[in-house]
């Protein structure tokens, strides 16, 4: 099977055939998305202020990561989920789509960039736990995940124009 | 039928040079809808955060009123990036926007989450010293913070269903 025919199987389904021609099924995929979404840049962004010492100055970093996190993970199930569904509806134009490619490249990006803090930067964290303002490291990687998350968003918001 | 006075300001706000200023900048719509996203991104996340202390889904050993001033802020700073953004995207295309009742659920909506917030804010503020120590808050309270969660999720629904409003 190429993948041609792979993203036609998908296409082809009764689900995706569902959400392409249903009138509902999209938009509350895609309202759900956007919902999703908007929390998991949004809980990122709170943490990567504190990263960058210009929020919840007073709290330390891994107590703001534990108790945020959590959320911000199953709010990215919802969203990958969803995000599957409106990707299934036309599979092949969503694949060829640049734009959407683009979206993938940056959320690699800052997913690479989490990893990067939480095994490398995070080792040492309880020296900086407290420290209103974290050393470089863990501020270059607030810095970044704010950009690479917007990327996302820009990216992806491009892809409805240019389906 | 959508009442003639709110079409007749559409088709004014259609017609003034900043409505054609963005509607011919190809890029300016989806860019203004980033920042639009990005902004109420931050508004749900920290709203939303406070209404889950207060049902007590997270960060129960916090001060409520620490919880409180550390996020609110946020909410009213990106509420006004949002705001802004969104005022710019109904010049852009009022016609498409002002007369759905997406549109104006989704701004009755906001106008309550809004007065929702604020009494909370105000409330948490004056109560600190019995609701920080408190194992539960009142019924009251958490009843609020879930008509919080549920608006939010509704003004989002809203806007993205204006796209998809028929005719």
């Amino acid at each position: 099977m190429t993948l041609t025919e792979f993203l036609q199987a998908i296409e082809h389904t009764a689900f995706a055939t569902a959400v392409r021609e249903g009138a509902i099924l999209f938009p509350f995929a895609e309202s759900t998305h956007v919902v999703a979404l908007a929390f998991v840049v949004g809980t990122v962004i709170l943490v990567d202020l504190r990263l960058l010492g210009l929020a919840s100055r007073n709290l330390p970093v891994t107590k703001l990561t534990n108790d945020l996190l959590p959320w911000t993970w199953g709010a990215f199930a919802i969203a990958a989920i969803t995000g599957l569904t409106l990707f299934s509806s036309t599979a092949e134009r969503y694949f060829d789509n640049s734009y959407l490619r683009l979206k993938f490249l940056f959320m690699f990006l800052a997913g690479v960039n989490m990893l990067v803090f939480h095994f490398i930067t995070q080792k040492n964290v309880k020296e900086w736990d407290t420290d209103p303002v974290p050393p470089i490291g863990a501020r270059v990687a607030g810095g970044l995940s704010i950009v690479f998350w917007a990327c996302v968003i820009i990216f992806g918001r491009w892809v409805g124009f240019t389906l | 039928m959508p009442d003639a006075g709110i079409i007749g300001l559409a088709d004014w706000i259609a017609s003034t040079s900043l409505s054609h200023a963005i509607g011919m900048r190809l890029w300016a719509i989806p860019t203004i809808q980033s920042v639009h996203i990005m902004s109420l991104a931050i508004v749900l996340a920290s709203a939303v955060v406070v209404d889950f202390r207060i049902l007590g889904l997270m960060s129960t050993d916090q001060p409520l009123s620490a919880m409180a001033r550390r996020y609110f802020p946020g909410v009213w700073i990106a509420l006004v990036f949002a705001t802004i953004s969104g005022l710019l995207l109904l010049i852009a295309e009022p016609v498409r926007s002002l007369p759905t009742w997406e549109f104006q659920g989704k701004m009755a909506s906001l106008l309550a989450v809004v007065i929702i917030t604020v009494t909370f804010q105000r409330t948490i503020s004056a109560r600190a010293a019995e609701w920080d120590a408190a194992p539960a808050l009142p019924a009251v309270a958490r009843l609020a913070a879930v008509v919080s969660i549920a608006l939010w999720i509704v003004i989002i629904f809203g806007g993205r269903w204006i796209a998809y409003h028929a005719g």
